[in-house]
């Protein structure tokens, strides 16, 4: 198929697994050339420490390519 | 009571690391709570942690690696074998309690959970060994922040229970009665009259301590409990009695804990409890004397007392104590019935009591998670 509909087609296929997996949790997936973010929304509470609301995020998902097979979900690897 | 880190295992990526998962917020509760325990700042994490970052999870990999030294040896401890010194982790005892694989921290970047489960540590499962794809040791970029992360952070943090506490404040006083002359029973009375009516001095721990004639100055070593008598009949008679008392405040924590002070006690003068010179509790705080102990220096280190859990602060005063005139206490008389002047290797000298130092509070932590 042509070149852009194929990154249209890869993209919507990310997209579509992101969104299968990353909707359980506080926040949403902001999208970027085609890379999704997840993104922890603010308001989502926080640890229990004196200064209120901490967040945790995690910024990419793997590249596909790179994880090995799963039982249905990829996993994260840490970036430097 | 210290409740369980929730297990990783069976849960997804997500699961663990997406928002504020309770593994993530178990780990960062951990971390502070035991950094306060030895005297570090409380660890709050900037809003929006990268927790993909491999420098976020090296940084609680490191501190466990370098700072479990500063806890004490739970198992083994909390004292040395011989009794002299508190027992505090090694990386490899540590590691050990743990249940860590001897060569640290798991990692991976090659997992397939269709082949490997990821749960065996001693012998570790294939891909914690195969060769470019796993091994041992802080994370590297790359890896997989799989389950096995958590699990050996929470079990890193859950073998830290126990540490030691030095004292908020010290505080410190002495009564010293030295009487010289030609008569051993004009001394004693003299000292052991004007001592009653002695009243505490303020000072440091070093001072005017058993200075029972210029024989003994030698002698002279501090320490911040001690009650003695000490006669000197070398050149003429010196009647020694001497007390201090310490009392100590440690301060308010954030866990409870149970404060349990120990001490470091010694022979009443340098060269050793030997001969007719030795040890005698004369207050009766301590422990049964050992034999090592009547035969050297060397200190002995023992529990004092056990203070009941508690956050706020905790004042040990078992030590600011005045239960007399030791010389009378121990029913010393006149004419002398020790050997005579020349007899003894060291001449006419003699002491009793004992000197005790603080060796710390054991704070035994009521953590969280462990």
């Amino acid at each position: 198929m042509p070149v852009r509909a194929k990154v249209f087609f890869t993209a919507l296929l990310r997209m579509a697994r992101a969104w299968e997996y990353l909707s359980v949790y506080n926040g949403h997936v902001d999208w970027s050339n085609g890379i999704p973010t997840i993104v922890v929304d603010s308001a989502a509470g926080g640890v229990p420490d004196t200064t209120g609301a901490i967040k945790y995020q995690v910024y990419q998902i793997t590249d596909d390519t790179t994880t090995p097979p799963t039982a249905g979900f990829d996993w994260v690897r840490a970036h430097a | 009571m210290s409740v369980a880190f929730t297990s990783p295992a069976g849960q997804t990526w997500q699961a663990l690391l997406a928002g504020n998962t309770p593994w993530l917020n178990e780990l960062t509760l951990a971390y502070s709570e035991r950094r306060q325990a030895i005297s570090q700042s409380a660890y709050t994490p900037a809003a929006g942690k990268d927790v993909q970052a491999a420098s976020y999870w090296t940084a609680l990999q490191n501190w466990l690696e370098t700072n479990c030294t500063s806890f004490i040896d739970h198992v083994n401890g909390p004292l040395n074998p011989a009794g002299t010194a508190f027992l505090y982790f090694t990386l490899a005892t540590w590691r050990a309690t743990a249940g860590l694989n001897t060569s640290g921290f798991r990692r991976s970047a090659d997992w397939d959970p269709a082949a490997d489960d990821w749960t065996d540590i001693v012998t570790p499962d294939p891909m914690f060994t195969v060769a470019g794809g796993g091994g041992f040791g802080q994370m590297q970029a790359g890896d997989t922040i799989g389950p096995w992360i958590f699990e050996d952070l929470q079990k890193g943090f859950g073998a830290l229970k126990w540490s030691i506490e030095t004292p908020a404040v010290t505080e410190w006083k002495n009564k010293n009665s030295l009487v010289e002359g030609e008569s051993c029973a004009i001394t004693k009375s003299g000292s052991e009259g004007e001592f009653e009516g002695l009243s505490w001095n303020d000072g440091t721990h070093y001072d005017g301590h058993h200075n029972a004639g210029s024989d003994m100055h030698g002698d002279t070593y501090g320490a911040e409990y001690c009650c003695e008598a000490a006669i000197n009949s070398r050149n003429y008679w010196s009647w020694n009695n001497f007390r201090s008392k310490v009392r100590y405040t440690f301060s308010a924590k954030l866990n409870a804990r149970q404060c349990n002070i120990y001490v470091g006690k010694l022979c009443p003068r340098l060269g050793g409890c030997v001969g007719v010179t030795g040890y005698n509790d004369i207050d009766g705080l301590f422990g049964t004397e050992v034999p090592a102990f009547n035969t050297d220096i060397s200190t002995v280190v023992e529990l004092l007392e056990s203070k009941p859990e508690t956050s706020g602060s905790v004042v040990s005063d078992r030590l600011w104590i005045d239960t007399g005139i030791p010389s009378s206490m121990l029913s010393l008389v006149c004419p002398t019935p020790w050997p005579p002047e020349g007899v003894m290797p060291w001449g006419g000298r003699w002491s009793w009591g004992v000197r005790a130092n603080l060796y710390g509070c054991l704070s035994k932590w009521n953590f969280t998670n462990a």
